[in-house]
């Protein structure tokens, strides 16, 4: 594998990557510093690269795997957990910025359902490929899916509520 | 208009219902709806890892040095070890003393039964003058049976019976020493020194048993010669007849 396809086949992926891994980790230092690592590996390996199908599915794999290797380090659970606090529901009251707020409610998703909305809906990915990022069956990813939608709905709406409620108490 | 806004209501809770939709429809939704999910997902896909493809080959070429931070816990594992190490020391120390222990109290209890031994060597000996001197006499008495058997039998049988028993008399006699000299304890818990038993006499003098013995002996002697005589007597007789009858 030439420089140039390293550069185009695998290099080009490093955005999705770190935002998948900072979708774990909560930390985008972190994040950066696993997909340095992680493309450091590919390289030295660029050659046996060449037999891999889906390179797209399998650098997201082995950032999910290299990721989850990480959270288990008490280090970054510390951190995840400041971080679990710092988008708690004070902190969503507090703040006015929407992108935050939608942010937190993923955050506090179940993990296979953060990854899944995420791979599906910012990064676009089809559920087939979702089930070989996650070796989880189509089914399962499709009902992860549903549930994390619905729940990002549904804090989304009592958000406008209490915004609304808000709003009316002013106004009396 | 309206029929626009319906359509795309629809999208939407199909949306978060999870069913697919086309990539239209995704794209309608991400470009037209005013929910701000779906605004919050272009602004997510915008984050992007800034460095280039010319620094990350400069990492490639730089020799990567990990500084290993020194664990606290490290401390805590070598105090195990070295406290393992010691265990094990002081118990291969004990396995290794405990043999030399056994030894020295396997060696100390021969010399005990030995001090015992010493103790039975006078007694069986004792013994041994307790258990002939009865026997010699039963044997002058036995004798003096067979005196007045004599007359019946010829002398050669009586000599033969005679040298029989003497010989089976012996044999018992040196069978009981052994078994004496096998089992110390019994006799030393029928010797007492300041007496010896003669015909269940006690008998508490040297001078008194040697003068007991002789005269057993005198006795077994006058019976020996006595008996001889009558052989020799009755052998006369037979060599007379011998004579009448030529």
């Amino acid at each position: 594998m030439t420089q140039e396809i390293f550069q185009n086949t695998v290099y080009s992926l490093k955005n999705e990557m770190f935002r998948f891994a900072k979708k774990f980790l909560m930390s985008a230092d972190e994040a950066e510093d696993v997909v340095m690592d992680l493309m450091m590996k590919f390289w030295q390996k660029k050659e046996e690269l060449t037999v891999v199908e889906n390179l797209k599915s399998f650098a997201m794999r082995s950032v999910k795997n290299e990721c989850l290797n990480r959270l288990k380090h008490h280090e970054v659970k510390l951190g995840f957990a400041s971080q679990t606090k710092h988008t708690s529901e004070l902190y969503q009251i507090e703040t006015n910025n929407m992108k935050e707020q939608i942010l937190g409610f993923i955050s506090q998703l179940p993990e296979k359902q953060k990854m899944v909305i995420h791979l599906k809906d910012v990064e676009e990915y089809e559920i087939s490929e979702i089930a070989g990022i996650m070796e989880m069956e189509e089914n399962a990813v499709r009902v992860n899916l549903m549930r994390a939608r619905q729940k990002v709905k549904e804090s989304i709406n009592k958000l406008y509520a209490y915004e609304n409620r808000q709003i009316q108490g002013l106004g009396i | 208009m309206r029929m626009k806004t319906d359509r795309y209501k629809d999208w939407e809770s199909k949306f978060f219902e999870g069913e697919e939709l086309t990539p239209e429809e995704e794209l309608f939704l991400k470009n037209e709806s005013d929910n701000p999910y779906f605004s919050f997902l272009k602004e997510e896909k915008q984050e992007k890892l800034d460095i280039s493809f010319e620094d990350f080959l400069k990492k490639t070429e730089e020799p990567k040095i990990i500084a290993l931070p020194i664990k606290k816990n490290s401390y805590k594992v070598y105090w195990m070890a070295a406290s393992l190490v010691l265990l094990m020391g002081v118990g291969a120390f004990w396995m290794v003393n405990q043999p030399q222990k056994m030894e020295t109290v396997i060696a100390k209890n021969p010399e005990f039964p030995k001090k015992e031994k010493v103790e039975n060597v006078s007694p069986v000996v004792e013994t041994e003058e307790q258990t002939t001197t009865p026997k010699e006499v039963l044997a002058t008495q036995e004798s003096q049976k067979v005196e007045k058997i004599s007359d019946d039998n010829t002398v050669k049988e009586l000599v033969q019976k005679e040298v029989k028993r003497l010989m089976a008399q012996q044999e018992t006699q040196s069978k009981k020493e052994e078994k004496q000299v096998a089992d110390p304890v019994e006799s030393i818990a029928d010797y007492n020194p300041n007496y010896v038993i003669i015909n269940g006499k006690p008998i508490y003098d040297e001078s008194e048993a040697i003068a007991v013995t002789e005269n057993a002996f005198n006795y077994f002697a006058s019976n020996v010669t006595q008996t001889i005589n009558h052989a020799e007597s009755a052998q006369s007789q037979v060599d007379f007849y011998r004579i009448l009858n030529y």
